[in-house]
């Protein structure tokens, strides 16, 4: 009487979590909308944003917006 | 045979104006009108009413964007090439988005910059002039008569 006794078992790290009160994700779904627009965000604000691009690379942005712009001309 | 054109160029630095009119001397036979800032830029934009602009990103007073976002405000199918020395993707993006036609770093080789200016007017410029051409030449009432319409 008086004393601690140590409780056996239980000592896999979900236990472990769960007395230092850490949740254990289980499942991660992404929703593909809210990913796409935290790419966009993330493409606007980061590093990518003030990326130094070169001509081929100009070239390549400006050539493809081109094809898209004559697709929908020809819709 | 140099495109009859008129063009302006617009930059801050005395020496990339000249250096871009030497190389449109060879490509235009029309005027070249030269802008130092933005807001000139659009202020001779209204007056000259070039084909083709060429646009310096950085600026004092106006940056290019802005210029071009006036630009296009004027003439929403203004051909504007977007000129810089330092192309961040977002820059270039934004230039994209506000409807500039191209882009060309000031670094590029003169040829290849050449050979940018003229696919650009070939492909935003002849087209309508081709289309202005023959519109005076067989105006629509005539066009349909001789089709029996």
């Amino acid at each position: 009487m008086g004393t601690e006794t140590e409780k056996p078992g239980d000592d896999s790290p979900a236990a472990a979590a769960a007395e230092l009160g850490v949740f254990e994700i289980q499942e991660v779904k992404y929703s593909l909308p809210v990913m796409l627009k935290e790419l966009q965000l993330e493409r606007s604000q980061s590093h990518f944003a003030k990326e130094i691009i070169d001509q081929i690379e100009i070239s390549r942005i400006f050539a493809q917006a081109r094809k898209a712009r004559a697709r929908i001309k020809q819709l | 045979m140099p495109y009859d054109l008129k063009v302006m160029v617009v930059d801050d630095d005395d020496h990339v104006r000249t250096f871009l009119v030497v190389l449109l001397r060879k490509l235009v036979s029309g005027a070249i009108t030269e802008a130092r800032n933005g807001s000139e830029a659009v202020h001779l934009y209204q007056t000259k009413q070039p084909d083709l602009v060429l646009l310096d990103v950085n600026m004092p007073v106006l940056d290019g964007l802005d210029a071009l976002a006036k630009i296009r405000e004027i003439n929403p199918d203004a051909v504007v090439i977007m000129i810089t020395s330092l192309a961040m993707r977002r820059v270039v993006e934004a230039a994209l988005q506000g409807g500039a036609c191209n882009f060309v770093r000031k670094d590029t080789p003169r040829n290849q910059i050449a050979e940018i200016v003229t696919k650009t007017i070939e492909t935003y410029l002849l087209p309508v002039s081709q289309e202005r051409e023959a519109g005076e030449l067989n105006p629509p009432v005539a066009q349909s008569d001789t089709h029996g319409n």
